[in-house]
């Protein structure tokens, strides 16, 4: 009766039929294989080519580093970091935006570097709700809540805030000679600085506004009154030749960076004596000394130091990104690889986060509260460093409301 | 008084430097009709290998005939490879010449790195001259020196030598010229080579005064153009009293007018052009 040929039939119908059902219900099996492996994306849009391009290779070097630190996965799934020139152009960065986040699927984006450049792409992404890691927080967003921006830099105002509560309650400089690039990050940084200086009893005597194309700052420097202190920002080339175009007219009051450290380990050992005693402040920057920061320039070292061009970050950006791609990875890790931008943003927002400076998280705009640290540069046996004068500990990085347009307007 | 002084010797010192790039431009676009757009790039090249010469140890001043022939060299490569064959397209001339700008740009960024550059001075011309209350670096009276001198060099070239006759005469009347018998073809590589010369030489230069950047080419070209308008093409004085009045009114221009700093010096371009289009000085056939 039991007909070993009826078995086979009856099981290969079994079969067939199993397979029919699992094909109509939908479910394709190989495609829920293919999406759990499926990498996470995480948009860069960097600038490569332009006035801010010179730290770009190490900015891709310290993000992968980040990336190679969570061995390429979280949460079983393969992430990888798409990067993309955005050449420190609006228009650009919003178009490579869109190429990432339509085309690559990109789940969170990194980027841009500057204050329009991040204005225009989170516009773009306000509708998808994708988390939008900027660098700088709009002067005209930090007051609103942000559901998906989030700055670890701050504004552009707090750096300059610092420097001038530096300049005024520490050092007890009086007076001040302002300069810088006749563009928003210059009219914010220094006005950042104005406006602490002022409220802690300062006055400013001068303020003096540059074309961003200027390559001679000799009628500025024949102009500039005398005062306690200068305080500058200019972007990185504008800068080198400001502070060496200073140095040759012979000029000697001590010059502040009213806004974030934008030279360099490269620039500094360029300009060598003609920046000695500079003040400037630095967030997130390999100089700043500590057991985190060694552990994580000796992670650079072994993964990069082969490379000439790479042997340090050198920069304040790399830092910065390094600790970007960290909230990226960290956030995908609290998601546990979910990629929903409700969850993730929620995430970030509840990270609290230990990097290399030290503590790191977000309040409700969005903005980063962690360290700042005054530095000044310093010759250290041949090479020139910045060296740490003070940490500003777990400040929120946005100017405080109570000394916001003190200064007058100039 | 004192600042005022400053700022004409300011003036002066930035105006030799555009002297001498636009002088290359100018007598190119004169006598060949040649718009070269990428004569920005030729200050670069001029600039970048003087200081990689500079910085291997080199003598500034031997780097900087070096940088010029150098640019010279690279000049001729693209007159006679593509300029050539463009003659009277001058809107072929132009795409043309901006993409090489694109090209230089590009490997100066692939060698040099994305940070700007400063190039050190002789250690002779390292002081500065007390002017009053202030300090005027010896390097810029030195860049003005030098102007003076080339200025007298050009201006003897143009128009004391048969060389110098010969590139007015085809300045004036081209096709006269070219019915004379001579090796105008010469004459055109002669003066191309001069031009990308002159380029690369201001670029050494200019470098310790205005740093070098890979991205600088068309921000000098704007200046070197202004010049040519203003003092007209073709005219080696024309061309020192455009180089100087956009020196000084840009200098000027940047203390008394801050708020129209970044245009000062187009206006007076713009005026020129309406007023005078053959500029100050140029000559009847450019």
């Amino acid at each position: 009766m039991f007909n070993k040929r009826w078995l086979l039939l009856g099981l290969g119908i079994g079969i067939f039929s199993m397979l029919m059902f699992f094909a109509f219900q939908g479910i394709d099996v190989s495609r829920v294989a293919q999406a759990e492996m499926k990498p996470i994306i995480i948009g860069d849009d960097n600038d490569f080519t332009g006035p801010s391009s010179a730290a770009a290779p190490q900015q891709v070097a310290a993000m992968e580093l980040a990336i190679h630190e969570f061995n390429g996965q979280v949460a079983g799934r393969p992430v990888k970091i798409i990067h993309e020139d955005s050449a420190c152009d609006e228009t650009q960065s919003v178009d490579k935006a869109k190429k990432l986040v339509e085309r690559d699927g990109a789940s969170i984006l990194v980027g841009p570097l500057h204050e329009p450049s991040t204005i225009a792409v989170h516009a773009y992404l306000q509708n998808s709700g994708i988390p939008h890691l900027a660098m700088i927080m709009p002067e005209a967003m930090h007051n609103k809540k942000n559901s998906n921006l989030f700055c670890i830099h701050g504004t552009n105002g707090f750096d300059g805030y610092i420097m001038g509560k530096y300049a005024a309650e520490v050092l007890h400089y009086k007076t001040a000679t302002v300069i810088h690039d006749d563009m928003v990050d210059g009219e914010q940084f220094t006005q950042g600085a104005m406006d602490a200086f002022v409220a802690a009893g300062g006055k400013i005597i001068q303020r003096q506004r540059t074309p961003i194309n200027t390559m001679d700052y000799a009628p500025y420097l024949s102009n500039m009154k005398k005062a306690d202190v200068v305080f500058f920002w200019l972007i990185p080339p504008n800068a080198m030749n400001f502070i060496n175009h200073y140095a040759d007219y012979g000029l000697k009051m001590p010059l502040m960076m009213a806004g974030i450290e934008c030279l360099g380990d490269p620039m500094l050992n360029q300009l060598k004596d003609k920046v000695v005693g500079m003040y400037a402040t630095v967030t997130n920057y390999q100089d700043v000394e500590g057991p985190g920061v060694k552990k994580w320039l000796n992670e650079w070292k072994a993964l990069y130091g082969a490379d000439k061009k790479l042997s340090m970050p050198g920069f304040v950006e790399p830092c910065n990104y390094y600790v970007e791609a960290l909230v990226a990875l960290e956030a995908l890790k609290a998601t546990n690889g979910d990629t929903s931008p409700n969850k993730l943003n929620d995430a970030i927002r509840a990270l609290k986060l230990e990097t290399p400076w030290g503590k790191m998280s977000f309040n409700d705009r969005g903005i980063a509260i962690g360290n700042s640290y005054v530095t000044k540069v310093v010759n250290d046996g041949g090479h020139y460093k910045l060296q740490v004068l003070k940490a500003y500990e777990q400040l929120p990085k946005v100017e405080p409301a109570e000394v916001a347009n003190k200064a007058p307007k100039m | 008084m004192f600042s005022f002084i400053m700022n004409l010797l300011n003036g002066l010192s930035f105006g030799m430097v555009l002297f001498m790039l636009a002088m290359g431009m100018s007598i190119t676009f004169g006598v060949m009709g040649i718009l070269n757009l990428a004569h920005g790039s030729l200050f670069m090249i001029g600039g970048f290998t003087l200081l990689s010469i500079v910085l291997a140890g080199g003598n500034f001043w031997w780097a900087l005939l070096i940088g010029g022939l150098c640019a010279g060299a690279v000049g001729i490569i693209v007159e006679r490879l593509f300029l050539t064959k463009l003659y009277k397209r001058m809107d072929d001339q132009v795409l043309l010449t901006i993409g090489i700008v694109y090209v230089v740009e590009n490997i100066t960024l692939w060698i040099y790195g994305g940070t700007a550059k400063i190039v050190p001075i002789p250690e002779t011309l390292q002081a500065s001259v007390t002017v009053g209350d202030y300090g005027f670096p010896s390097y810029r009276l030195a860049l003005i020196a030098i102007g003076g001198l080339s200025f007298l060099f050009l201006w003897w070239l143009i128009e004391k030598t048969k060389l110098g006759s010969i590139v007015r005469a085809g300045m004036d009347d081209k096709e006269t010229t070219l019915t004379l018998g001579l090796n105008y073809t010469r004459i055109c590589i002669i003066v191309f080579a001069l031009g990308a010369f002159l380029a690369g030489f201001a670029g050494g230069l200019g470098g310790p005064v205005l740093g070098l950047l890979p991205f600088m080419s068309m921000n000098v070209l704007l200046y070197a153009i202004a010049v040519i308008i203003v003092g007209g093409p073709g005219s080696v004085l024309g061309t020192l009293i455009g180089a100087l009045a956009i020196g000084i009114i840009d200098n000027f221009g940047r203390i008394y007018l801050p708020g129209f700093a970044m245009f000062t010096v187009y206006l007076v371009f713009i005026l020129m052009l309406l007023v005078k289009p053959t500029g100050l000085m140029g000559r009847k056939g450019t």
